[in-house]
């Protein structure tokens, strides 16, 4: 994680779209008088999603104003999560590689390898057409379906450097694969099929016999 | 210099014993411009694990005669001794020793010891003036 | 209920709710510390205060835990703390070494040398070397207005200044961005800071990561002669340390005094020393052919003889200005009796104050510690942001232990704490009188109330109908309270002002007030007008009237004066102020006044005898005994002599009418109040910032509790 600069381009102004100001709203109204300063992360987050899933300045004064607070109060918000993003990133696709040991065990260096060779060599450099970018995250919780990246909400899961090809060719072609894994396994379950509770007719009989109570009552669900 | 004072003082050049010593062990291995000469001891290391280097001054013993070039070899900063090829930098003044206790000691203006006045401190504060 | 614990094999009995920092300094250990400060919440952050507490598995930060936090032992016996085993000595070690790794060795060159925390503890608690070999870390330096000058990575990341502009500041300038090694203390982009109260970080900072920069490499700590005397800035009466070299005022520091100015002083109070080295009247002048000449003292005293002498009585005036001693305006006062002069004042125009009623009229009476009691505040006419930073500062402290009202009556101000605000003039006033608005109720109901009367109120044409009607709140709050407590106060701009009323120094029978004597001076009646370091009013058309002008500083006076006697200012004197409470204090000489500048008495006394009315005193002692005869309060240094009679009373029967005209803001540029500030160039950029922020996009443009009343208001925000 190196320092984390506002970007020295920045929009005029700032303003949250009719929805999303409504939702604002509702959201503040969520915390009770006077504690109104809760909502800055949620609106912080609501106003990167609409400008593009980076942050303005300007962003920041507005939630400021919005919520009652001292710029530099929100100012420290925004710098202090790595989620917030101040400067431009891809407009298809922020690539967050997760580093974190499991991850690096089952391969994120690879990944991070083709993220310089088809990115860019520096982390958070968008492309020359602006469209893609990449950074390196701490863990995102999922490590059992290591390695794994996040783009903006959605997780895509058990990568090979193959398969982050492939998912980049897609993004690009406007065409983004279905989020989760990409080997095809539902959630975390096991790669191969399941290893466990495979003999069906030894698992009914099992239920049968708690449903006779031939089973100790502790174990009856 | 008269027999008694070399062999009884040291301030005022080598005594016989000094001279003796390093007759004894060392041999001359330059001089500088002012005239004190440099000695390396022949055979044996002293006390650094290195040959022992000896300076007798001319006239005056007082160590700030070394000049820059041999400071650094007396005082084994250095092993080369300075040859012919050793030119001051552009910076260097001509060396020139401490005359600090001497009549040509450095006297600020102000000093009791010098006729010339100290000029009135400046920068105190700025005076109002009108208009 | 209190808590027996055992430090270091001493027992000891603390009370409830401290900190082990508290417990084991009252048991007499020192424990090092950084982020920790009294005056501050608890961050830590630091953990150089780690104690070994016996039965916990790991040293304890003493700075955040209390003591009823401590796991009582299982047989009842009281806790142990050891601040100075083997465990502890490796723990502050190890600290003080992860300090030191992003900390450069700049400390040859450190402003902060000499007076470092880091720099002490380190030699008392750290290790000899490093065993760290990686480079240090860099950080870019901010811009944090010219107070304040940044060498971030000298930063260890203690928080003090942000959380002391956050609490007692009460401005929400300081922040900290970034996380973990990246964190970085500065304002939001970088704008310069504008509480009144900013400089007081650089003293907080236990590095030397904030530093002074009006004064950045100009001197050592080890090098000043450090002088205990008494800030003028304002009627509030800092304690301050003057340290200088020579003939120079290096800087000028706060002491410590918790009935006053507990340890901070404001931002003019500290660097308007600048103002005393710029502006000097350093020899007397004399208005010849229509320009000032420099002229010797003969001459310039010979002028004012002749002058005075030649004069009839009533047509002298002489007014004393903001920043005097008691010495000289007793000495001025003295001579004036001798002459029979009645036309002298020590108030601005329009001031409605009276010595002749009780000396509680014009006190505050409550006393500044006193606000930490009260628990209904009434601000009248008065900005105590601007007016007395310190004392605005002390009743954010009591407004943020919750349970104060505070209201005010005046215009409508960004103060640091949040307010009802009632009105803008007198009307407002009258309707709290007649107790129909609702904070009346709230005064009467409140245990200790206080009525604060500001210079926009008592500095107007109807003062004295506008302090009635203050009075008559004050005593409708003030019934049935605790005998000992006093609700009417009166907030004073002037360091003079006070030691100037308990002198007398006002108009004698039939004397003319400042007011009075300006207005005499324009219809071609008073002749000569002798001013005493007064400068704060329109000077007198020239030519109407000869202008005598004693003073340190060439401002307004001196531009108009026809001799000028230069005097000393308030570093370069002994002299005593009484400060808004009365409470009397003696500011020392720390440094000779410029060039041929002498010090205001003895330019008196040496009139005096030119003039053939010679002061009875030769020396600051005999001057002092003389005056202590005539206000004894004055001899009582450090201390209030407390006002008993109550004001009210008095002060109401100068009732008359109000107009409706707003309470006027009487400081209109906080750092440009009294002629050593305006002669301050960093006063001067401190103006500019101020007046620059205005416009800056990147000022909150509101303070913190302002904005949650105003979301309040208008939920459409």
């Amino acid at each position: 994680m190196a320092v984390r600069r506002l970007d020295p381009v920045q929009p005029a102004s700032f303003e949250f779209n009719k929805e999303n100001l409504a939702w604002a709203k509702e959201t503040i109204s969520k915390y009770p008088e006077g504690k109104q300063a809760s909502a800055v992360i949620p609106l912080l987050w609501r106003a990167q999603e609409q400008h593009e899933n980076w942050l303005p300045e300007p962003a920041i004064r507005y939630v400021a104003e919005m919520l009652g607070m001292a710029y530099i109060r929100v100012y420290e918000v925004a710098t202090f999560y790595t989620m917030f993003h101040l400067s431009p990133v891809g407009t298809t696709a922020h690539l967050q590689v997760c580093g974190t040991t499991p991850c690096m065990l089952r391969g994120a260096e690879a990944l991070m390898e083709v993220c310089k060779q088809r990115i860019s060599p520096t982390q958070n450099t968008l492309t020359a057409d602006g469209r893609f970018s990449w950074e390196e995250v701490e863990c995102l919780g999922s490590c059992a379906n290591a390695p794994m990246l996040q783009i903006f909400k959605d997780t895509y899961e058990d990568l090979t450097p193959e398969l982050l090809e492939h998912l980049l060719d897609s993004f690009a072609a406007g065409n983004p694969p279905k989020p989760g894994s990409q080997i095809g396994r539902t959630a975390s379950c096991p790669a191969g099929g399941p290893t466990t509770l495979k003999d069906v007719a030894h698992v009914m009989t099992q239920r049968r016999n708690v449903s006779d109570g031939n089973i100790g009552e502790g174990t009856k669900n | 210099m008269s027999i008694l004072s070399e062999i009884f003082s040291w301030w005022g050049g080598n005594t016989w014993g000094t001279r003796f010593t390093i007759w004894k062990i060392a041999s001359q291995v330059g001089e500088d411009e002012f005239g004190n000469r440099y000695y390396l001891q022949r055979s044996g290391v002293g006390p650094l694990g290195k040959p022992r280097r000896f300076v007798v001054y001319k006239d005056l013993a007082d160590a700030s005669k070394v000049p820059a070039e041999w400071h650094g070899w007396l005082h084994y900063t250095v092993d080369d001794l300075p040859d012919e090829n050793y030119k001051p930098r552009a910076w260097q003044k001509p060396h020139k020793m401490n005359m600090t206790g001497t009549g040509k000691a450095y006297r600020p203006k102000g000093s009791i010891l010098r006729p010339q006045k100290r000029e009135r401190a400046t920068g105190d504060y700025k005076a109002w003036k009108p208009e | 209920m209190s808590k027996k614990l055992i430090i270091d094999d001493t027992e000891i009995e603390v009370e409830d709710g401290i900190t082990l920092l508290q417990a084991c300094e009252q048991a007499g250990a020192e424990i090092p510390r950084f982020c920790y400060h009294e005056r501050l919440s608890i961050a830590g952050n630091c953990r150089m205060c780690l104690v070994e507490v016996k039965g916990a598995p790991k040293p304890i930060a003493s700075c955040a835990q209390t003591v009823n936090e401590l796991r009582p032992n299982p047989d009842g016996s009281p806790n142990v703390i050891l601040t100075k085993s083997a465990l502890v000595k490796k723990a502050r070690e190890g600290v003080m070494e992860f300090l030191l790794i992003n900390h450069p060795l700049d400390c040859p060159i450190c402003d902060q040398g000499g007076e470092c925390d880091l720099q002490d503890q380190a030699m008392a608690y750290g290790v000899g070397g490093s065993r760290y070999v990686e480079n240090k870390r860099a950080v870019e330096e901010k811009y944090l207005g010219p107070l304040i000058r940044t060498f971030m990575t000298r930063c260890i990341h203690c928080t003090r200044c942000v959380r002391f502009m956050t609490e007692v500041a009460g401005v929400d300038e300081l922040g900290l961005i970034g996380r973990g090694e990246d964190a970085e203390i500065t304002t939001y982009l970088e704008h310069g800071m504008l509480s009144e109260l900013s400089a007081n970080v650089n003293d907080l900072c236990p590095v030397g990561a904030l530093t002074h920069r009006p004064w950045s490499n100009t001197a050592r700590p080890w090098e000043l002669r450090k002088t205990e005397t008494i800030d003028v800035m304002d009627a509030v009466g800092s304690n301050i340390r003057v340290d200088s070299r020579g003939p120079e005022v290096m800087r000028i520091l706060p002491r410590n005094n918790d009935s006053v100015n507990e340890e901070w002083i404001s931002d003019k109070t500290r660097h308007v020393w600048d103002g005393l080295k710029t502006q000097r009247l350093d020899q007397p002048y004399v208005r010849r052919g229509g320009k000032l000449r420099p002229a010797t003292w003969e001459e310039a005293l010979g002028v004012v003889t002749q002058k005075l002498a030649q004069t009839e009585a009533s047509r002298i005036g002489v007014i004393a200005g903001d920043l005097c001693g008691a010495e000289e305006m007793f000495a001025l006062k003295s001579l004036m009796d001798r002459m029979g002069v009645a036309n002298v004042d020590c108030r601005a125009a329009h001031e409605a104050f009276d010595p002749s009623l009780p000396r509680s009229s014009y006190l505050f009476n409550t006393t500044i510690e006193g606000i930490d009691d009260a628990d209904a505040i009434l601000l009248v006419g008065t900005n105590p942001r601007l007016e007395a930073p310190i004392l605005n500062a002390r009743i954010r402290k009591r407004y943020l232990k919750g349970g104060c009202e505070i209201a005010l009556v005046g215009a409508q101000v960004p103060l640091t704490y949040r307010y009802e605000h009632l009105g803008t003039g007198p009307a407002a006033l009258s309707e709290l009188a007649d107790g129909k608005h609702a904070f009346a109720e709230i005064l009467s109901k409140a245990k200790a109330p206080m009525v604060i009367v500001g210079a926009g109120a008592y500095r107007r044409f109807d003062g004295e109908a506008v302090m009635a009607l203050a009075a008559r709140i004050a005593r409708a709050a003030g019934k049935d309270k605790a005998a000992d407590w006093r609700v009417f106060n009166v907030l004073h701009t002037a360091a003079a002002r006070v030691a100037g009323l308990d002198l007398g120094f006002v108009p004698g029978k039939g004397g003319l007030d400042t007011a009075g004597m300006l207005e005499f001076a324009k219809h071609d009646g008073l002749e000569v007008l002798y001013l005493l370091g007064a400068d704060e009013f329109d000077m007198p058309p020239p030519d109407d009237v000869f202008v005598i002008y004693q003073g340190s500083h060439g401002d307004a006076g001196a531009h108009r004066a026809d001799v000028i006697l230069p005097g000393s200012a308030y570093t370069e004197k002994s002299a005593t102020y009484a400060n808004t409470e009365g409470r009397v204090q003696l500011g020392l000489k720390a440094v000779f006044a410029p060039g041929e500048a002498k010090e205001d008495w003895a330019i008196l006394r040496a009139l005096s005898a030119q003039l053939g009315h010679t002061l009875p005193f030769d020396n600051l002692t005999e001057l002092r005994a003389a005056m202590y005869k005539q206000a004894p309060q004055l001899q009582r240094i450090d201390d209030v002599t407390p006002a008993t009679e109550d004001p009210c009373s008095a002060l109401i029967a100068r009732e008359g009418k109000v107009s409706d005209t707003p309470f006027a803001e009487v400081i209109s540029d906080f750092y440009l109040t009294n002629p050593i500030a305006r002669a301050s160039r960093v006063m001067a950029q401190l103006s500019a910032l101020k007046a620059a922020a205005a416009t800056d996009a990147r000022v909150t443009p509101f303070g913190t509790d302002e904005a949650s009343v105003q979301y309040q208001m208008s939920p459409e925000a």
